[in-house]
């Protein structure tokens, strides 16, 4: 055993080593996105069982996603989930010790070669990062955030790590939880709908729901929510979006996304403390 | 610390948008932005790669018609927030 690399006992990356794995193909939808992911079994075969339920809608493209077992890379040192996504000539690589990933908003199509030690772990973040490609060349946007339905309407719940996004989570129960950590913004008939995703944790069984406000948590002693300028806000929900604010090139596009999203949703600042009473403020303002 | 007589240059990477008075500037290498108002948005416009910074205070002076002192002191203090922050380099 190599017990410099912890990763390399891993039992359930033993099948991507054999000549020719298996290889087996799943589909992922979420809203208006579609991916179909083609590659060994061994890695696919916990997604399909986790993800089973993320059909894409009938009628939706998808996009190819390849994935190979290449035992003449490097082994893993680390997830894939450490390597940060580059974003060059409409092309996004995601490139660390033992893997060599690229998504093509072009193309439409994604590649990643992967040592055969990786783990399905590792193909199921490359698969969000593909996500986060498509769905903004499909209108969409992924957003870091905990999105909480209350009253039938959608709340997202944004901030720096550790603002309080699980706490506000969990403050809200028994309302469902599309997502505490990571959400997919679409554009909806009448603003804009905030979809689960199964990239965190959940609770309940919604799946959709209006996008009402966005809310950037405040940990504080008073609770209340403040005006929140647009320009502050456009900045902060940026630095929220995964994948696309890594570069320059998709930057000009997300800000003008998130401009438009801002003209139709309100945003403030909300000041809470570790209680449920910040629902009682939301409600009275914007229930 | 800055000088009079340094260069400076935005970073070639960074995107920034107007909206609601402000200049949101976004620097996608740090995954950080920040905010600035008219004057720091002036410092960063002027800062093109061929003007000192003495020349950028000379210029802004002109354009507010204000003190030339106090000018200086707000856009040595601009400039050098936006070196940290990576959104300057010093040519």
């Amino acid at each position: 055993m190599n017990v410099a690399n912890p990763r390399a006992a891993n039992p359930r990356a033993a099948n991507p080593r054999a000549a020719n794995p298996r290889a087996i193909t799943f589909d992922l939808g979420i809203a208006g996105t579609a991916l179909q992911t083609r590659g060994p079994e061994a890695w696919l075969a916990p997604l399909c069982n986790a993800w089973a339920a993320w059909h894409p809608a009938p009628g939706t493209t998808p996009w190819d996603v390849h994935l190979t077992a290449d035992a003449s890379l490097p082994a893993p040192q680390a997830p894939l989930f450490a390597a940060l996504p580059r974003v060059q000539g409409g092309v996004c690589t995601l490139t660390a010790t033992g893997f060599e990933g690229e998504v093509s908003a072009v193309k439409g199509a994604a590649h990643l070669r992967a040592h055969p030690q990786a783990e399905p772990a590792d193909i199921g973040y490359f698969l969000r990062v593909v996500l986060a490609v498509q769905a903004f060349a499909r209108g969409g946007m992924l957003f870091h955030t905990a999105g909480i339905v209350h009253g039938g309407q959608g709340y997202a719940f944004f901030g720096v790590s550790g603002s309080g996004k699980t706490t506000a989570a969990h403050f809200s129960a028994p309302d469902p939880v599309l997502n505490d950590d990571l959400v997919l913004l679409w554009p909806a008939a009448d603003g804009w709908a905030m979809y689960a995703t199964p990239f965190g944790r959940r609770r309940g069984e919604a799946r959709v729901a209006p996008l009402r406000a966005l809310l950037r948590l405040v940990k504080d002693q008073g609770v209340f929510l403040a005006p929140m300028p647009v320009s502050r806000a456009l900045g902060e929900l940026v630095a929220n979006t995964p994948v696309l604010s890594a570069g320059t090139l998709w930057l000009p596009e997300v800000l003008a996304r998130w401009e438009a999203l801002l003209s139709a949703v309100p945003v403030y600042a909300l000041h809470f403390r570790r209680d449920a009473t910040f629902w009682e403020v939301i409600d009275a303002e914007l229930g | 610390m800055l000088n009079w007589d340094d260069v400076l240059a935005a970073a070639p990477t960074l995107v920034t948008r107007e909206s609601d008075g402000e200049l949101v500037v976004v620097l996608p290498e740090q995954g950080k932005f920040v905010v600035l108002n008219a004057t720091g948005a002036r410092v960063l416009h002027l800062s093109d790669g061929t003007r000192t910074l003495r020349e950028i205070a000379d210029t802004l002076s002109a354009e507010f018609d204000a003190d030339q002192t106090q000018v200086e002191g707000d856009v040595l203090r601009f400039a050098q927030a936006l070196v940290e922050r990576g959104a300057l380099h010093v040519r």
